[in-house]
């Protein structure tokens, strides 16, 4: 065994969802560092070109994309191929909608969230399993859930959070189910992290109060996400599967 | 970012690495000082630490012979591991007794927990207080069991009971500690191929359970040692309070 971070994704293909978003960037410089081809994934409109553009080694790959479109999916990883033999999904694209009041919650708005947060995930997930299983080659896929798979959410996010439960819950079936082929599926469950998203409409002394709960007493910068992502994704973790790691400085403890 | 090393930050700086005769223990010791560290093996005082120390890679590394039975004894073998650059644990040291339940007696019962979790705790506390004192930050990793959370079976009820305690200390301590800087964190590994895990078990019941596990295997103690890598790496500085289920999917948490 080597012990290095970049050990068996050096020379092969990344996808990367939510690519433009703060957590999204770090994730793509990480993979690209360790020497990954990169397929940078956003929504239409979105500067995930801009991403790329500043990555080391390459060639990497933006895409314009909506998530909503399932039959697109297989064509992300198509695209991948085509840089390097796809190794590994980080899907990280998530939409949050905050109701102050559950009884401000739309049917839209449940879809909306749902749609993107739970559906296109275990069809992006199946569509990364079928390129490698279509290889015949082992790989990995790193979901994203929250600490609100856990709490439930505070702060107006029941809904989000409910659809982030079902990622820890198709996490666990997708890593059982893929497990034969030497796929592993793991997810990452973030605290509070420093994001533009993160520090929006937040005061001073609602911060304080945040910061109070976390025994590191910080936030996460966007780059220690990215730790945890590589090492799932990395052959570091080859034993790890159907884990979902808990990335809050403390604040929870599981 | 930090760069491809997993062992990213443990260049020139030293980790007490318990258990450094074990299947496990033994794996860490390696790893670690392949990452650019200098190891402080600690095994029980009739362990071959000296072999160990052979297997490393890189020099400055060390044998600290230590009973973890020995509240007065870790004070001093804490001391004695913590140097200039010293980044913290790898607590991997644990006693199993595989018997029947009948068969437990309060002797058996208290040799394992004066080990395993007694140990844990004024060990873990000594490493904090150390830490604490340089100010600039470490870290911890204990060991647990796959069996805390799915509960003791094949005998090893006395030895889960302590090493569901391991958990709960390394909560505590993640709290206490993080306003230092000092992350704490639990490894529960599943079936890993150490010697450990065979003591007291049939073939057939190693295979069995290997086979039930989604990736149809055993774990390595290498595999084991890459997780404790990253959570003593800078890749972790934001993880505290984990307890990372290493169990190739036997159990999902």
């Amino acid at each position: 065994m080597d012990w290095r971070s970049d050990s068996g994704l050096a020379g092969r293909s990344v996808v990367v969802t939510g690519a433009a978003g703060g957590i999204g960037r770090s994730v793509a410089r990480a993979f690209a560092e360790a020497g990954s081809h990169v397929v940078a994934v956003d929504v239409p409109g979105s500067p995930v070109a801009s991403v790329v553009e500043g990555l080391p080694g390459g060639p990497h790959r933006a895409l314009e994309l909506d998530l909503l479109d399932l039959d697109a999916h297989a064509g992300v990883f198509a695209a991948a191929n085509e840089l390097a033999p796809f190794r590994a999904l980080a899907h990280l694209a998530a939409v949050l909608r905050r109701n102050s009041s559950i009884d401000d919650v739309t049917e839209e708005d449940w879809d909306a969230q749902l749609d993107v947060n739970l559906k296109a995930t275990f069809f992006l997930a199946r569509a990364a399993s079928r390129a490698l299983r279509d290889a015949d080659t082992p790989g990995a896929i790193v979901t994203f859930s929250s600490q609100g798979w856990w709490t439930g959410g505070f702060g107006g996010s029941v809904v989000y959070n409910a659809s982030k439960g079902g990622v820890a819950t198709l996490t666990k079936g997708l890593a059982r189910s893929l497990a034969p082929h030497g796929i592993r599926v793991n997810a990452v469950a973030p605290g509070g992290v420093d994001t533009a998203m993160m520090r929006e409409g937040m005061s001073e002394e609602a911060m304080a109060s945040f910061l109070s709960m976390i025994p590191l007493g910080r936030l996460a910068r966007t780059d220690e996400l990215a730790g945890a992502v590589l090492f799932l994704a990395s052959d570091a973790s080859s034993f790890v599967t159907g884990s979902i790691i808990n990335v809050s400085g403390g604040q929870l403890m599981y | 970012m930090t760069g491809p090393a997993l062992g990213a930050g443990l260049d020139g700086r030293s980790v007490l690495v318990t258990g450094a005769a074990g299947g496990i223990g033994r794996a860490v010791a390696v790893a670690i000082a392949a990452s650019g560290a200098r190891v402080v093996a600690s095994d029980h005082p009739a362990a071959d630490l000296a072999g160990v120390l052979a297997a490393l890679p890189g020099d400055g590394h060390r044998a600290l012979p230590l009973d973890l039975a020995d509240p007065a004894a870790i004070g001093t073998a804490v001391g004695a591991a913590a140097d200039d650059g010293f980044l913290g644990l790898v607590h991997a040291g644990a006693l199993l007794r595989r018997e029947p339940v009948a068969a437990v007696t309060p002797e058996s019962w208290d040799a394992q927990h004066e080990v395993n979790l007694r140990g844990t705790f004024f060990l873990v506390r000594s490493v904090g207080e150390a830490l604490e004192a340089r100010g600039r930050g470490g870290r911890i990793v204990t060991f647990s069991s796959i069996a805390w959370q799915s509960g003791p079976i094949l005998g090893s009820d006395a030895y889960v009971a302590s090493k569901a305690g391991v958990v709960a200390l390394t909560r505590g301590f993640a709290r206490s500690l993080g306003p230092a800087g000092v992350t704490v964190n639990c490894i529960a590994p599943g079936q890993i191929d150490t010697p450990m895990q065979s003591r007291g078990n049939t073939d057939e019941t190693m295979a069995a359970t290997a086979a039930a596990c989604p990736l149809g295997r055993m774990g390595s103690p290498e595999e084991v040692a890459a997780v404790a890598v990253f959570l003593v790496s800078d890749h972790a500085s934001f993880v505290s309070g984990a307890t990372v289920n290493v169990s190739g999917g036997l159990l999902m948490y």
